[in-house]
């Protein structure tokens, strides 16, 4: 026997070098493992030191934990046990081999920030190739219904109508009079340090009818809507649901897609529009309240800053806005595939990409219509 | 058997939903080192009565008595307590989504031990093992496993802490005739090995004829419960029924035909 080894007696766990014994006890179950384990890492020399007999019958409770641990730090060196038999069914149903987690190797950082630029890249081109192609998809199918109208959903297109367009109304008018709200107060401090209080008028009305009541109709429409239709059409592909459809010979993409886009299509203008006069409304609430001009005024200014163009310049945007929201957004309900999670990525990703492709679209618009000189 | 401790005692249990009674006057136990198995038409309250004795559902009436405690008087901590001795494989394995197979085994380890990561990570590799999953499995998400894995894994996890009583919501389900039949063994064997007392709700009939020492059947809001050849014996029309279909039949004469090739 070595020196500077000296018998152990802990609650556990009791060694007595003189007799080779090793004496378990105690609840050897998962809730005492962290403690059990600390005791055998310590006197892991002294168990391997020597060839010891087992004593397990002061054991009064015993999992497959407990019996991990004996078999870890016991098992190649006790020659013999003393345990009963409930006790060896439980030792020996354990894998005889601890199990490896199978390691990956991992490449260096720079080769997998690398990787991870490429795979981004070609996921970007193959998300704009597939976009492109569903569009186009989406197009023939229109086409081909227009062959034949009877082929058009009226009750599934009056349904997204109601939803994407005569529920939205409330938040969409809420929405425009606190833009007017915001635009006339910046407006109304910074102009009247010029004596030019008046154009606070000119700034809400132009601002209201080119950018924003397009843009934040387009961007409500995007959260309310379009989120709602990624999901939609995402739980029926989950639910095997577009796959009955087509097995029945019916088109998903005639039946969900074209529906939601053409009741888009209608009620996103009809709800700039509603954006529009509730926003006018705002100024002059805003106007009579800041600037002190009377309603009659207000609206006579209005009739000569606001110009049929400058309404069509905001109106035309709102179909192509319509038609962004609803091809991406239905695109990624169209792709759910496997888990239910999947929905839930889907749909904040349509609304990130709608939302920006919304802005960047506007800003386009912004450089044709600054290049025409509208 | 009938000196046997008991572990689960259900006491005149009344479920109500609105105008809808699902449970009235019921009463049902649970010996330690039983595989109980609950069965009962669509719709009985098998899953309610589930999960009134895990407590997730609060009963309109009536008393869930756990190891002598009564669910309802248990404060937080008792009950915390009390949900470390029982492991539960849900219907469609519940593993959380977002974690691998590995930590989904390792989370209750993490969450109530205070083992070093290196042994968690060894223990759910051997619970893995020991449900008959690989290690390659363990790095995978549960959205990328088939049915028969997912189960195995759902077990491991509700093993994870080496429960004392385990439930299981139709663990059989889904599952080709295969592995519905490995997983009856494997639950014969574990109940052998780690001295579990087990409640099964299930549908299948090999499963209840192989596995089940006594069979709960919810008929009229209320449990008749007994042994295979009783509940075959029993005279309530429903019941007879069951246990007389030709399905029944055929699962019953399936397991005589295996049990004789066993002892032969």
């Amino acid at each position: 026997m070595k020196s500077g080894m000296q018998n152990i007696n802990s609650q556990y766990i009791q060694i007595d070098l003189a007799r080779h014994l090793v004496v378990m006890r105690g609840e050897w179950s998962v809730f005492h493992a962290d403690v059990i384990r600390k005791v055998l890492r310590q006197n892991k020399k002294i168990l391997t030191s020597a060839t010891f007999t087992a004593d397990l019958s002061q054991v009064s409770a015993l999992d497959t934990v407990g019996a991990w641990l004996i078999r870890q730090y016991l098992g190649m060196h006790t020659p013999s046990w003393q345990m009963t038999e409930q006790q060896k069914k439980l030792l020996d149903f354990l894998p005889a081999v601890a199990p490896k987690r199978l390691s990956l190797a991992t490449p260096p950082a720079l080769m997998t920030a690398l990787t991870r630029l490429g795979e981004r890249t070609v996921e970007g081109l193959a998300f704009a190739y597939e976009l492109v192609a569903f569009s186009g998809l989406i197009f023939c199918r229109l086409l081909a219904n227009l062959r034949h109208p009877s082929e058009f959903r009226p009750a599934a297109i009056s349904r997204h109508i109601y939803e994407t367009g005569i529920a939205a109304l409330p938040i969409i008018g809420l929405l425009a009079f606190l833009m007017s709200t915001v635009v006339s107060y910046q407006g109304a401090i910074q102009l009247q340090k010029f004596g030019a209080d008046i154009f606070t008028i000119d700034l809400t009305v132009i601002s209201m009818l080119r950018e924003m009541a397009p843009l934040v109709t387009a961007i409500m429409v995007a959260g309310r809507s379009g989120s709602a239709f990624a999901a939609e059409i995402g739980v029926m592909r989950l639910r095997k649901e577009t796959d009955a459809l087509e097995s029945m010979g019916l088109d998903p993409i005639s039946l969900l897609v074209l529906p939601r886009l053409l009741a888009l299509l209608l009620t996103l203008p009809l709800l700039t529009f509603f954006a529009d006069i509730v926003g006018i409304a705002g100024g002059a609430l805003m106007s009579y309240s800041l600037i002190d001009i009377p309603p009659e005024q207000y609206i006579a200014r209005v009739a000569e800053t606001a110009t049929p163009t400058m309404f069509m310049v905001g109106m035309i945007k709102a179909p192509v806005f319509a038609m962004i929201i609803a091809t991406i957004c239905t695109y990624h309900g169209m792709k759910v595939t496997g888990s239910a999670e999947s929905v839930g990525r889907v749909t904040t990703i349509s609304v990130v990409q709608t939302i920006f492709m919304v802005i960047f679209a506007d800003a386009i618009f912004s450089i044709i219509f600054a290049e025409l000189d509208i | 058997m009938a000196e046997r401790k008991t572990l689960i005692d259900v006491r005149n249990l009344c479920n109500r939903f609105g105008d809808n009674t699902v449970h009235q006057g019921l009463y049902l136990t649970l010996h330690e080192g039983e595989i109980l198995g609950i069965v009962g038409g669509s719709g009985s309250g098998k899953s309610v009565l589930l999960r009134s004795m895990l407590g997730l559902h609060k009963p309109t009436s009536g008393d869930v008595i756990v190891n002598g405690c009564n669910l309802k008087d248990l404060s937080k901590e008792e009950t915390d307590e009390l949900e470390k001795k029982w492991g539960v494989l849900f219907q469609d394995g519940a593993l959380f989504s977002g974690l691998t197979t590995l930590d989904n085994v390792a989370f209750p380890l993490r969450e109530y031990t205070g083992l070093d990561e290196k042994a968690i990570e060894s223990i759910a590799l051997f619970k893995l093992e020991i449900t008959g999953l690989k290690a390659d499995v363990a790095d995978r998400y549960p959205s990328s496993l088939s049915g028969g894995m997912v189960k195995r894994a759902g077990l491991a996890r509700a093993l994870a802490l080496d429960p004392q009583i385990l439930f299981l919501d139709e663990p059989t389900a889904g599952l080709d005739p295969l592995a519905a039949a490995a997983f009856d063994s494997l639950l014969l064997r574990l109940r052998d090995i780690l001295r579990l007392s087990v409640v099964i709700i299930t549908h299948d009939l090999d499963t209840l004829v192989r596995v089940c020492d006594r069979i709960a059947m919810i008929v009229d809001k209320k449990v008749i419960s007994g042994t295979l050849a009783e509940m075959m014996a029993h005279d309530h029309p429903e019941v007879s029924a069951y246990f007389h279909g030709t399905r029944m039949h055929a699962a019953e004469k399936a397991a005589h035909h295996t049990a004789g090739e066993l002892g032969g």
